[in-house]
């Protein structure tokens, strides 16, 4: 069986051109001349600018070519070692990695690689531009318990939706009853026998009042003394249009419910048409030409409700998002609500590897900020070190081929607006 | 019915066999069986550990915790001497009967001598497992001279190890060293290399004869030349280890004949490595290429194929990276030795500083090449040759800096922007 360990993550081609610090701390640390363990790649002529590093592969290659078993992965944190004592310098490892991730000291008859400085590895800790981070999937893990969902998938390939209510209900735990209607949602949470089902209570209703019924099912709870947290997960349709009414009057009432937004920025499950969260220039079939109004700006709106707890989460920071998750289970007064921003691959035309690289992006250029309010307070949870042109962002998708320069300034604009309002909110009291 | 598998040999493509067959399935029993009476090692590891840089305990690949732990039985002294494939039966020496359902061969090589007059009445060496290591570490002292019969990868190997541990070393050949490796060029350096640490190397030498001296062994070429040795080491001719085959239908050529997914022409049965004689890489031709890479290769995807899913062999693609004091040489693929239609060659090199290199494209894609002391990744080089990357666009710059292009050309495949 596969196991999870923490991963030393490259962004892809992303580093300035001409830096090595990564190389200059891996000397420091390591001391031993063999040279540095992770490889800038500076390639001016192909416009790349980016680093190899070793991926501590699963089955490592490395590890099988070792005529001396001298190569190991370690149970614990899944990395990769060269014991050099038993090395014996023959060079056959550096020609079963096909990712140049080990490499091999003539002289010294050693070959050597990157072991993730014990867990701590100074590269990401020296790299100021956020292209290495260390992430470590061991915390997360702690906040997952047994799958809810039966084995498949009935959303389309690459799909970031399915991954993400797998997720939530894994944290969330089986103590709950989803309310639903139609939707993604509603494809990647039962379509026997083609995909999976989840194995929660679940009770589905029309779109215009998913939050009013489960209103009545968490107060005839609450009458009859039991402690079982209401889950509403929609999509944005349901969220900002046709069931706006009826989730905005439950939030104002404060009714105990934990409201999940899953937004994909249109209508993907009935032909992507436009929804009003789809943004500015945004390609939908309805809106060929990319859509001329601004998106709404749903998470903010319902931190003006007053409800006691409001955040945003996507699939791309795991640790956040479970974290949020388990606030929002632990609200007992009013409203908790979440809005998860969510990649589709057919909808955005993408390719359909990208969708959590495309999330960590949006954080990273500011158009999907993570933040959550909380006690009246509104906070930033996650910072890029560094901001990413929004340019990144947007080329990763095909919505946004329709885009000119001067559309694309006004996109900017508009996140930067957003951005400013979340800064001046964030810290004050509402 | 799959449910008992035998796999005999457990060098690099047994292991890797049992192993990928206990990962997928829960087969009742997976039988590893060994006639050498050690846990199981790897054969490439010899030199070194004559050479007196590692101990004999860390040869080991695994211990009987980890075959406990994955369930597989390893049975170690147990030599076969018959396959029964009506009965589906193996009959080892002292008599024992096992019985298998899916059984894969993967016994390796073994020495074989050339066809020399008094070649029987002398004792000659082989080098092939760590019985014949620790029979040739016993017979060597400081002065021994050793000659070598072959100027292939183990004989070369071999010598280093030697002349590492102080010996004199006489290496008698047809060819020049690693010839299927290494052209004339290329092959010069390693030629230079071993002469500046004192091997000597005659080349082009048929054997006449061969006769013991009281102590010491003369071999008479045909050219006339003598050389008076202490030990006479045969590294010169292999053969498949199978003399448990006989009178059992199973086809063999130079080795075991098996198809793309390592199938032997009787059904339940499979071959891999050193023993099996499979399709190549570039043109589907059968031969042998018994390299350690390959062996695994074929090791994993028998394993696969034996559980009953398929998968099929892309082919041994010769390659080899040596490490001569300090000068690495890596050769792969067609690399530039065989001729063909729309092969471009590009190469460059520097004599004094021993240094070379030649790339070879066929139809844009990259196909072999040979490398003496220049700074590449061997297995990103590998990887482009065998994911048939279209580097088409990139032939001039991947030349000039091949270390830089051929990364990021890796890299962007493995984006799946270039496939």
């Amino acid at each position: 069986m596969a196991k999870f360990y923490p991963v030393l993550k490259a962004e892809y081609g992303q580093c300035p051109e001409g830096c090595s610090l990564c190389e200059q701390a891996c000397n420091e640390v390591m001391k031993d001349n063999h040279g540095s363990r992770i490889k800038t790649l500076d390639l001016a002529k192909m416009d790349f600018h980016g680093v190899l590093k070793c991926n501590q592969c699963g089955e490592p290659a490395c590890m099988e070519m070792c005529p001396v078993g001298a190569i190991k992965k370690s149970d614990v944190d899944g990395v990769v070692s060269i014991s050099e004592t038993k090395c014996i310098g023959c060079g056959l490892c550096t020609l079963a990695c096909p990712y140049g991730g080990i490499y091999f000291d003539s002289a010294a008859k050693k070959a050597f690689k990157c072991e993730n400085c014990d867990g701590n590895p100074r590269c990401a800790m020296e790299c100021p531009y956020g292209v290495l981070s260390y992430l470590g999937s061991l915390s997360t893990r702690k906040y997952l318990g047994p799958d809810l969902m039966t084995l498949g998938a009935g959303t389309c390939i690459g799909c970031a939706l399915e991954l993400t209510i797998r997720f939530t209900l894994r944290v969330l735990g089986d103590d709950i009853i989803v309310f639903r209607s139609a939707g993604c949602g509603a494809v990647a949470m039962a379509t026997i026998p083609q995909g999976a089902a989840i194995k929660t209570s679940s009770c589905v209703s029309l779109m215009t009042n998913v939050p009013a019924v489960a209103t009545g099912a968490k107060r005839y709870l609450k009458k009859i003394g039991r402690d079982i947290t209401c889950v509403v997960i929609g999509g944005d349709g349901l969220t900002a249009d046709v069931g706006f009414q009826s989730l905005s009057g439950a939030a104002e009432r404060g009714e105990n419910l934990l409201y999940i937004c899953i937004d994909n920025e249109a209508y993907m499950n009935t032909g992507i048409q436009r929804s009003s969260t789809t943004p500015y220039g945004g390609w939908t079939t309805t809106t060929p030409a990319g859509k001329e109004k601004k998106g709404k700006d749903m998470p903010l709106l319902m931190a003006f409700h007053h409800i006691p707890y409001v955040a945003t989460a996507t699939m791309a920071y795991p640790e956040d998002f479970a974290r949020k998750l388990l606030k929002a289970k632990a609200v007992k007064e009013g409203m908790a609500y979440l809005h998860i921003f969510s990649p589709c691959v057919v909808g955005w035309r993408t390719k359909d590897d990208r969708s959590i690289e495309i999330a960590r992006m949006a954080v990273n250029t500011n158009y999907f900020p993570l933040w959550e309010f909380e006690k009246g307070k509104l906070s930033f949870t996650y910072r890029a070190k560094k901001t990413r042109p929004l340019r990144d962002f947007v080329k990763l998708m095909g919505r946004f081929n329709n885009l000119k320069d001067p559309q694309l300034r006004e996109l900017e604009e508009d996140v930067k607006t957003r951005m400013a309002m979340l800064e001046t909110l964030a810290g004050r009291e509402l | 019915m799959r449910d008992k598998y035998l796999i005999i040999g457990s060098g690099p493509a047994g292991l890797k066999a049992a192993e990928k067959i206990r990962e997928i399935n829960g087969a009742k029993e997976v039988k590893l069986v060994s006639k050498e009476d050690c846990m199981p090692y790897c054969p490439a590891a010899l030199p070194y550990l004559l050479a007196g840089r590692m101990k004999e305990d860390d040869m080991w690949l695994r211990d009987e915790g980890h075959f406990r732990r994955k369930d597989i039985t390893f049975v170690r002294g147990k030599k076969i001497v018959q396959l029964v494939p009506d009965k589906k039966q193996v009959i080892y020496q002292d008599g024992d009967i096992d019985e298998y359902e899916t059984l894969l061969i993967a016994t390796g090589a073994q020495t074989s001598l050339p066809p020399v007059e008094g070649i029987s009445g002398v004792n000659v060496l082989g080098f092939r497992t760590i019985g014949d290591c620790k029979e040739l570490n016993g017979k060597l002292n400081r002065n021994t001279h050793v000659t070598i019969l072959g100027a292939g990868m183990v004989a070369v190997e071999l010598a280093m190890a030697l002349i590492e541990r102080g010996n004199k070393v006489q290496i008698l050949g047809r060819g020049r060293p690693l010839r299927s490796y290494f052209d004339e060029e290329s092959g010069a350096y390693v030629r230079a290399v071993m002469v500046d640490h004192g091997v000597q190397i005659a080349t082009g030498k048929k054997i006449k004869r061969v006769q013991e001296q009281g102590d010491t062994i003369e071999v008479v070429c045909a050219d006339g030349d003598v050389v008076e040795t202490n030990l006479l080491i045969c590294c010169a001719g292999v053969e498949p280890r199978i003399p448990f085959l006989d009178g059992t239908g199973v086809q063999v050529n130079q080795g075991i004949v098996v198809d793309n997914r390592l199938r032997t022409n009787i059904q339940g049965i499979y071959a891999a490595g050193d023993v099996a004689e499979t399709p190549d890489f570039f043109n589907r031709e059968y031969g042998i290429n018994a390299i350690l890479p390959n062996a695994l290769d074929q090791g994993g995807i028998a394993g696969i194929n034996m559980t009953g899913r398929e998968e099929r062999y892309k082919g041994w693609i010769p390659m080899n990276v040596v490490n001569l004091v300090g000068s690495i040489f890596f050769s792969i693929g067609f690399s530039g030795m065989r001729k063909g239609k729309g092969i471009t060659i590009k190469e460059e090199k520097q004599e004094e500083k021993r240094y070379f290199k030649r790339l070879v494209f066929e139809a844009g894609r990259l196909v072999g090449g040979m490398f003496v002391n220049t700074d590449v990744d061997p297995g990103i080089i590998r990887y482009l040759i065998e994911h048939r990357i279209d580097v088409g666009d990139y032939i001039e710059p991947l030349f000039y800096e091949t270390r830089d292009l051929s990364r990021w050309l890796m890299l962007e495949a493995e984006r799946h922007t270039l496939r």
